[in-house]
């Protein structure tokens, strides 16, 4: 199936700089949810910045669903309607005076009725879990209602890509997780997602694909459970397996638990792994300690 | 901070989803009233009226409200001193009309003060540009204001911050210190908000933005029976002030 966003080779500088993309190539599936995982300033912002027209590489290509990008304004609009950025910080993105009026910017500008418009944006905001903060004023909101007012700023478009810059910078645990389930959420309805973080553990919770980032290219691509559970590869991006993954390798070699299977995607699912029957503790099992 | 503050008033009353026609017509038409109603008892009446609005009818928290009213009412104050006295060959001196004159350009200047009062902190500011917007105000002004509105939070957030992380490593510990620190504060500002103005407008490319800032304003129906009420209000006390 002909990827709905990929990039082949770029190259991209900021002036006088070395290259922020350095022969950097991706691809976008439809329907997943990709993590684009890596240290902090190694270019998984210029990356995104390239992925929805704001800026032209240097060298190489950019291909909305098979087709080479067009950069005409009407190229342009067309692109953005399809593929959506959030920024990493949402005070970037919003400028209205109340949430309502900010979420209906982009629908409006894709020129849609203002009846189809107010629809919506009652259904993202909905979606975001944010109704009850239509009429608010978003400098008075806490920095994880301003995000989720920035996605539902995009989600209103109904793109097929939401590309998210770094989702959970500036939350706190709550907030992220809060965060996570509506992205689960949001991917469930088929939207494909795609988000920079260099937190493992999200990548580890959220995403079906991981293309590992260093130094402006992707080091490999592949399904999250692979690319997360090999640490020579991890290490190669400058990163480790999770605190998660290392302890279900241990179990499995102790055989503590099952090999081979799926990878555990949170705490509750080794746990699971780990006292497979689910029984209470009554001496007998091997790591009483996880039923604490 | 004082726009802070009106925002919060205009966010909390009980009139905020009142339409904005409703409100203008008490701000204005006893600002209106206000100017060219003798001060006494014109004037006098315009205040009882609209602090009988702002705060049975909107219920504005007068905490709120005292916090706004400091600035102009000082003003006012200091600017009625000077008309007490008259500069004259002896010196200076108690002018013979004075108390008089300073008297009704008090009463007068603060009826129209808090009218204008009234508008700003019963109205959320995104009813104020809907409003503009109706009004047909040319849209490059709007949008300016709007922008302005949004960066005044933005910046005065990132001074705060700057100005913590100062004080933080003592940069704000004798009068020296502070005066460097807040100078760097100050040329620092002006480049940040630069930066944040360009991640801005690719913020705003991302969502499709062509150069006109449209959103869906609500537009909240007209009550006819509270426009007869501050019609009929209005009358009274524009009768009562010529006639008392």
């Amino acid at each position: 199936m002909t990827p709905i966003l990929s990039a082949h080779q770029l190259v991209f500088a900021y002036a006088g700089e070395s290259p922020a993309l350095n022969d950097l190539s991706l691809t976008i599936s439809s329907g997943r949810k990709l993590a684009i995982l890596g240290p902090n300033g190694a270019g998984k912002s210029t990356l995104f910045l390239h992925l929805n027209g704001s800026l032209r590489p240097q060298r190489g290509t950019v291909l909305l669903a098979g087709q080479t990008a067009d950069y005409s304004r009407r190229g342009l609009n067309h692109w953005r309607s399809r593929v959506a950025l959030v920024l990493q910080d949402p005070d970037d993105q919003i400028f209205a005076t109340s949430v309502a009026e900010d979420v209906s910017f982009g629908p409006l500008n894709q020129g849609l009725s203002p009846a189809t418009v107010g629809s919506r944006v009652e259904n993202a905001l909905k979606a975001m879990g944010i109704a009850d903060l239509a009429m608010r004023s978003p400098h008075l909101l806490s920095g994880g209602q301003k995000k989720r007012v920035a996605i539902a700023g995009a989600v209103a478009m109904e793109p097929e890509v939401l590309l998210l810059d770094e989702p959970t910078a500036g939350l706190d645990r709550e907030g992220a997780d809060q965060l996570i389930a509506v992205l689960q959420q949001l991917g469930q309805r088929g939207m494909t997602l795609v988000f920079s973080t260099h937190d493992i553990e999200l990548a580890q919770s959220l995403a079906d694909d991981v293309a590992l980032f260093r130094d402006g290219s992707v080091l490999a691509q592949g399904r999250a459970e692979v690319m997360l559970s090999d640490p020579d590869l991890l290490a190669r991006a400058g990163l480790r397996p999770s605190v998660l993954v290392e302890v279900w390798r241990a179990a499995q070699a102790r055989g503590l638990c099952p090999t081979g299977g799926e990878m555990p995607r949170n705490a509750d699912a080794l746990l699971a792994l780990l006292n497979p029957s689910g029984t209470s503790n009554d001496g007998s099992n091997p790591l009483p300690a996880a039923q604490a | 901070m004082a726009i802070g503050t009106l925002d919060r008033a205009a966010s909390q009353n009980r009139w905020r989803h009142r339409a904005l026609k409703e409100k203008a017509l008490i701000g204005f038409g006893f600002l209106l009233l206000a100017l060219i109603l003798p001060p006494w008892p014109g004037a006098v009446l315009v205040t009882l009226a609209v602090l009988g609005f702002t705060f049975l009818g909107a219920r504005v928290p007068l905490r709120l409200w005292l916090a706004t009213a400091a600035l102009p009412l000082g003003f006012l104050m200091s600017g009625a001193l000077m008309l007490l006295v008259t500069v004259g060959p002896t010196g200076v001196a108690f002018a013979p009309e004075g108390a008089v004159q300073a008297a009704g350009l008090v009463v007068r200047a603060m009826a129209a003060s808090f009218c204008l009062m009234f508008v700003a902190m019963t109205t959320p500011t995104a009813d104020l540009f809907g409003g503009l917007r109706r009004l047909k105000v040319p849209l490059e002004l709007v949008e300016l204001a709007l922008l302005t509105y949004r960066f005044v939070f933005l910046i005065t957030d990132e001074a705060a911050a700057m100005t913590a992380a100062q004080r933080a490593r003592l940069g704000h510990s004798s009068r020296r210190r502070w005066l460097r620190s807040t100078a760097m504060v100050i040329a620092n500002l002006l480049p940040r908000a630069l930066a944040r103005a360009r991640r801005m407008e690719v913020g705003l490319a991302a969502r499709g933005w062509q150069g006109e800032m449209r959103v869906l304003t609500r537009q909240v129906p007209v009550c006819n029976r509270m426009l007869a009420l501050v019609v009929l209000t209005l009358v009274v006390v524009g009768l009562a002030g010529l006639m008392l």
